[in-house]
């Protein structure tokens, strides 16, 4: 986690000082705008990293950890086929299909958006 | 080279029911679904590349008229960006990283499904334009405004074309998140970030670039449809709108995407070129830094894509664009160093990875001669340009595509493709390639624009044309060999077994095809080759 949280904070930093740089030497509104989003996301998952970082204990991260060390009674959490994705993914092609050629075709694909959620939703509990 | 016997039915791939894998959440079922999805588009995509050529190949031919060959070179740019090169990508790192960093799945394997599926539908979307009244897209794979507008795009393709890559962009930016959780969250026991394959470092890189580009994507795509048709007024010039604005937007997301096709591969060379060369990688830390260099420089490049609208700021573009050549040619020095008195194996994926490095030298140069601003006030919309990013492109992002293929298909599929075809299919695509592309440097010197359907015959155009065209058809032999080689291994009794080329990271460690949830075992990891090391302790050079 340290390494992601310096990552982070590295792209952040430099996305703050690209912003800067590209203010004076340009006085461009469009792009300072774009850099400052771009460092500002930056700046937010680097404080989430740090945040998170606090609570991660990750066997992944000890250099010396063995297979050993990663046993333990629960496994982890595996998941099985579903019809869901695919679903969710036709219903957004028929909502945007709609949009462009025939708009009450959009409201089905909403339809199908909405209860695709739902059902992969109630499968993920 | 090694042989194996045949892998248990469970693990065998084509013996599996197609709704399994439909509907499987499996991140090798999407990888290989993405990635063979992506290969379709390409077969596409190259066909429309060689009714351009067949267009182009003499002068005044009328082969498809002027609003045909728009429609024709739009899908064909937009299927080999959006549909080919990066989904490839995205398929190749959905199926190598969980192996990679010795993990049973992806963070987010429900998540995961519907991107791919948001990504097939995405590219269905764009393609359908051509069943719409006035035709499929026709304003590049740009569609800069006002081109792109209701006034003069007035037909149902450019919807579709709109609604086809907000749906491949969402998608985009859905994998970045997975593939960063994954990698920061789920490696094996003593797999720490400096001992990840570079590989999967150049995703993480690659990763962080969707996260910032992809948005600006489809922010932009989201203000032309309002534009064109909820009176949106973004980027119209009369109404107080600004066209410049489409550009800017465009291209925070457009140079980045360049980078986001080349990563990935860059990482793809980095690891072939040790295995073949039976050394480690030379100077690690210095490609995983050069990637995040790469990364964060290309952020900063979007306007030299608009030198000549005279509204940026051409000295910083140019200054940014010249410093992304630095690591860049650190990577060069890289792979040539990991070469250096290597005992190489010149096996289908090296060569490959060769002819990427020499491709991609030529675009590379090409691309810093066009980041002076001087230079791209001349080459600007000529074919020079065409030339520029094919080498990135089709000579980089294609060559270390095929490299990836032939590397990682036993591993995929547990069969072995053939050698011999393999060099043949190398030889024809790296004659071909240069043999269509190298001649357009001239052709753009001589001021042959890009996106015309057709021209005069002038001294010396039909003739560079000609070539460029007998090599499209010699790369179009190339990948009907190749496509034979697929076909006909599926029904060889090659078996690859689990580690036929001496690999040296984890993917390796499992039987290939490999099982549910990757591995029965792992073996201890103390360095970025760990197959390597518990296969010979002798060698072993454990890592901080």
């Amino acid at each position: 986690m340290k390494v992601g949280r310096r990552l982070f904070v590295s792209s952040a930093s430099f996305g703050v000082a690209i912003a800067v740089v590209y203010w004076f030497s340009s006085r461009n509104l469009d792009g300072t705008f774009l850099l400052g989003l771009m460092a500002a996301a930056l700046t937010f998952a680097a404080g989430y990293m740090y945040v998170a970082e606090r609570e991660a204990r990750l066997i992944g991260d000890r250099g010396d950890a063995t297979n050993a060390d990663a046993a333990g009674e629960r496994l982890g959490t595996f998941t099985t086929g579903t019809p869901w994705p695919p679903t969710i993914a036709f219903g957004a092609f028929v909502v945007l299909l709609g949009l462009a050629i025939f708009p009450a075709l959009a409201y089905a694909g909403l339809a199908i958006v909405l209860f695709g959620l739902y059902r992969l939703g109630r499968e993920s509990r | 080279m090694t042989t194996a016997t045949a892998p248990s039915p469970r693990s065998d791939p084509a013996r599996r029911g197609i709704v399994e894998w439909l509907t499987s959440t499996d991140h090798k079922h999407v990888g290989t679904l993405y990635m063979c999805t992506s290969v379709f588009y390409f077969l596409v995509a190259g066909a429309l590349a060689m009714v351009i050529r067949a267009q182009l190949s003499q002068p005044e031919m009328t082969l498809v008229g002027p609003h045909q060959y728009n429609e024709v070179f739009t899908l064909h740019g937009t299927a080999m960006i959006f549909l080919f090169v990066v989904p490839f990508a995205l398929g190749l790192g959905n199926y190598l990283i969980p192996l990679q960093i010795g993990a049973p799945d992806m963070a987010f394997p429900r998540l995961n499904a519907v991107t791919y599926w948001l990504f097939f539908f995405g590219g269905l979307t764009v393609f359908s334009g051509v069943l719409v009244n006035g035709g499929a897209a026709a304003t590049g794979w740009t569609a800069f405004a006002p081109l792109s507008g209701i006034k003069i795009a007035t037909g149902g393709g450019q919807d579709l074309w709109i609604a086809g890559l907000l749906m491949t962009s969402v998608s985009g930016i859905f994998t970045a998140v997975n593939f960063i959780t994954t990698t920061f969250l789920y490696r094996a026991p003593g797999m720490t970030m400096w001992r990840l394959p570079i590989f999967t470092w150049e995703m993480i890189a690659t990763s962080l670039m969707i996260l910032m580009a992809f948005p600006s994507l489809a922010a932009v795509l989201a203000m032309l449809y309002i534009d064109r048709h909820l009176g949106g007024q973004f980027f119209q010039a009369g109404a107080g709108g600004n066209p410049i604005l489409y550009q800017h937007l465009f291209w925070f997301f457009g140079h980045p995407e360049v980078y986001i096709m080349i990563l990935p591969y860059f990482g793809v060379i980095s690891e072939i070129i040790p295995v073949f060369s039976r050394k480690p990688v030379f100077g690690y830390t210095g490609l995983v830094l050069s990637a995040f260099a790469i990364a964060g420089l290309s952020m900063g490049v979007w306007a030299h894509h608009m030198f000549t609208t005279g509204v940026v700021a051409n000295l910083f573009f140019s200054g940014v664009s010249f410093l992304i050549a630095v690591p860049t040619g650190i990577k060069f020095f890289n792979w040539i160093g990991t070469m250096w008195k290597g005992s190489i194996v010149f096996a289908t994926p090296m060569l490959f990875a060769i002819g990427f490095m020499l491709n991609f030298l030529i675009g590379g140069i090409s691309g810093v001669m066009v980041a002076s601003p001087p230079i791209d006030f001349n080459a600007e919309d000529s074919y020079f340009l065409v030339a520029h990013f094919h080498y990135v492109l089709g000579g980089g992002s294609l060559f270390a595509i095929f490299a990836a293929i032939y590397f990682w298909f036993p591993k995929v599929f547990g069969k072995m493709l053939s050698e011999r075809l393999g060099k043949w299919v190398f030889g024809l695509l790296f004659v071909g390639f240069n043999a269509t592309f190298f001649v357009m440097h001239f052709l753009g010197d001589m001021g042959m624009p890009r996106r015309v359907y057709t021209y005069a015959p002038l001294p010396g155009w039909g003739t560079l044309n000609l070539i460029a065209s007998v090599g499209a058809a010699i790369m179009a032999i190339g990948v009907l060999l190749f496509a034979y080689d697929v076909v006909t291994t599926f029904f060889s009794r090659r078996y690859a077994g689990a580690d036929p080329w001496g690999g040296y990271t984890l993917e390796w460690w499992t039987s290939s095809p490999p099982p549910e949830f990757n591995f029965t075992s792992l073996p201890p990891i103390r360095s970025e080759r760990p197959v390597f090391d518990a296969k010979h302790p002798e060698l072993a050079r454990p890592k901080g």
